[in-house]
């Protein structure tokens, strides 16, 4: 679908709007497009968070956060605005930013009743950490003493996570697939993942996210993505367990509640424009693929994931507020804005 | 008077406002496309035939197809079961749908093979790239065709070099009037055919041909590029091909080599 030809079918049901409203109905039978499975159905908002591009372009949207006070945060690799913070209904607030030419990873961590962002930027080779204003507070540079690392090319952060300890993890997603555990104060504490072919290696780290569902024993989980799985670690870096999601390429697990929602770049056989959103249940298992084929266990084995309507391009993000509602920001998708899904 | 009018116009304003805001616009169902039916076949290429069998991405939708190169319409024949292939032909199909736009069209090209040189021996220079390395030059014959997914798919051998030699000693001498070379071509993703092909045999240019300038294309396709050559005997060939100097303007990836992608090898 493409935004321009949905652009002009509004402005045909505004003028007829103007016109006269229920003429509009007559006209044609309104069926809203429902989309995902199970408990995790949704309705869809197209020119939600559209701006004017000649003041606030967009490139690749990243990734999303909601902060403390409800807004929503957008993370682009446009250099004109980095960050664009909307009110949820799509409304522009703020915007920020203009030295982030690889923004990529955005993680909001409340440290001391104060939010504060971690940006991984892929062409800085370096994580930043800033205050929901933009000021900068932290750089985790390339870690160059590490032996695992011999130049700054070979080191492509993705993403970050952060403990209730303060402890950052960074995955190298893009470069080496290491897993980087340092301190709050930003030293490296510890290295795990890797390239390899064994269950704690890694192809494409993308994502990573604290799992805090099981309050007593917090660990992490970590998308590999050309690979379609989840890996669980603990927070010492100790492999503990994957699951398979067959044909989904998982960009990052995001937590709420007891689910977890995972934007999906592409599926299938990782062809263009396959993406949709996945969603997974308590026990980590696809309950809902909006934009993909319904999810189907046999014998414990997710079948084959595919695209079923072509609603997402290339979802790399998803952000959930406190409605339940979802913020789809999209990869090389013509420079589109997110798309927002409604619980339906 | 026109004050009220000035001030029921404010209250509408005001209504419309208020509704716009906590109320959003809901996209139809009329607005999207439904993802390409799924295609399974057990060999694109074939000595006796090959089985076709396509699943709906969307439940309550109906598959159509062709074999004859006229594009699937809702008039087209409709697929109820595995289509039985005995001949070259290209498969287009459709999905179709009540509430949504129908699938793109896709196609697969299935061809009957005559002459098997499954035991040439071939040498590339230079090597494809990794990730993207085959499985080996002898994979270049063996009938086994690569999909689309290159990113999963081993069979793809993939490039990075301003050309690529391929010396080709058939199992035995062979009367041959075409050489084709399959690839394939996926522009999003950075994949373009080659600017020109050129064969020589036994150090003489025995055929080429030329790609007309790389137009933007839309979605990925794997691709048969014919080489017609001198009608004769041959029993080495040197096959160049030659990739487009530099991505074109109109593309992201413009002023960089591109990557080139090839399975097979075929001759007639």
């Amino acid at each position: 679908m493409k935004r321009r030809s949905f652009l002009s079918n509004t402005t045909l049901a505004s003028a007829a709007i103007v016109m006269g409203k229920p003429a509009l109905y007559a006209m044609a039978p309104y069926k809203d497009m429902v989309i995902g499975h199970n408990s995790h159905q949704y309705k869809i908002d197209l020119q939600w968070g559209a701006l004017n591009s000649n003041f606030y372009p967009v490139k690749d949207c990243h990734e999303m956060v909601q902060d403390s006070q409800g807004r929503i945060l957008l993370l682009t690799n446009h250099t004109k605005n980095n960050v664009i913070i909307y009110d949820k209904s799509g409304k522009l607030i703020d915007v920020w930013g203009t030295e982030y030419p690889g923004a990529h990873g955005l993680t909001l961590n409340v440290e001391g009743g104060e939010d504060f962002l971690y940006i991984a930027d892929n062409s800085r080779h370096e994580v930043i950490k800033t205050t929901l204003s933009g000021q900068v507070v932290q750089v985790f540079p390339f870690p160059e003493k590490l032996k695992e690392y011999q130049k700054k090319s070979a080191y492509i952060p993705t993403e970050t996570a952060i403990a209730d300890n303060g402890d950052v993890y960074v995955a190298d997603g893009y470069g080496s697939q290491y897993i980087i555990h340092y301190d709050a104060q930003g030293n490296i504490q510890n290295v795990f993942g890797g390239r390899g072919d064994g269950p704690e290696h890694f192809d494409n780290a993308h994502g990573i996210c604290i799992d805090k569902r099981d309050p007593n024993n917090p660990t992490l989980l970590i998308t590999a993505r050309m690979q379609n799985k989840l890996k669980r670690f603990s927070l010492e870096g100790q492999y503990l367990e994957s699951y398979d999601f067959p044909g989904a390429y998982i960009c990052r697990p995001v937590i709420h509640g007891n689910e977890v929602y995972l934007a999906t770049i592409w599926s299938d056989k990782g062809q263009e424009n396959s993406g949709f959103v996945s969603i997974l249940d308590k026990d980590n298992r696809l309950v809902s693929a909006p934009g993909g084929c319904a999810p189907i266990y046999e014998n414990g084995v997710l079948g084959h994931m595919h695209q079923a309507i072509n609603v997402f391009s290339h979802p790399h993000d998803v952000c959930v507020d406190e409605d339940d509602n979802l913020y789809v920001a999209q990869w090389n998708s013509g420079q589109t804005y997110p798309i927002k899904l409604y619980r339906a | 008077m026109t004050r009220f009018i000035i001030a029921s116009l404010g209250v509408l304003a005001l209504v419309y406002s208020c509704k716009e805001e906590q109320k959003p616009s809901f996209a139809q169902t009329s607005l999207f496309e439904m993802a390409a039916p799924k295609v399974m076949v057990d060999s694109t290429l074939f000595t006796t035939q090959a089985q076709v069998i396509l699943t709906p991405a969307v439940t309550g939708s109906q598959i159509r197809y062709s074999l004859d190169g006229a594009s699937v319409d809702e008039d087209s024949p409709l697929y109820t079961g595995p289509l039985t292939i005995a001949k070259s032909a290209t498969l287009q199909y459709k999905a179709f749908h009540n509430d949504l736009q129908p699938s793109e069209q896709k196609e697969i090209e299935l061809a009957q093979i005559k002459s098997n040189i499954s035991h040439a021996n071939i040498t590339i220079s230079p090597q494809p790239k990794p990730p993207y390395q085959g499985q080996g030059p002898q994979a270049l014959v063996d009938l086994q065709k690569g999909n689309l997914s290159f990113r999963s798919d081993k069979r793809w051998m993939g490039f990075q070099a301003p050309s690529i030699n391929i010396h080709l000693t058939l199992p035995k001498k062979m009367v041959l009037s075409n050489i084709v070379v399959s690839g394939l071509e996926d522009q999003g993703s950075w994949i373009f055919a080659p600017e020109n092909i050129q064969i020589h045999a036994n150090g003489k240019a025995v055929g080429q041909m030329e790609q007309s300038a790389a137009t933007k294309n839309g979605s990925p396709a794997i691709q048969y590029w014919t080489i017609p050559i001198e009608h004769g005997t041959y029993e080495t060939l040197d096959i160049t091909l030659n990739a487009l100097s530099q991505i074109p303007e109109w593309h992201d990836g413009s002023g960089t080599l591109p990557w080139l992608f090839i399975d097979e090898i075929l001759v007639q």
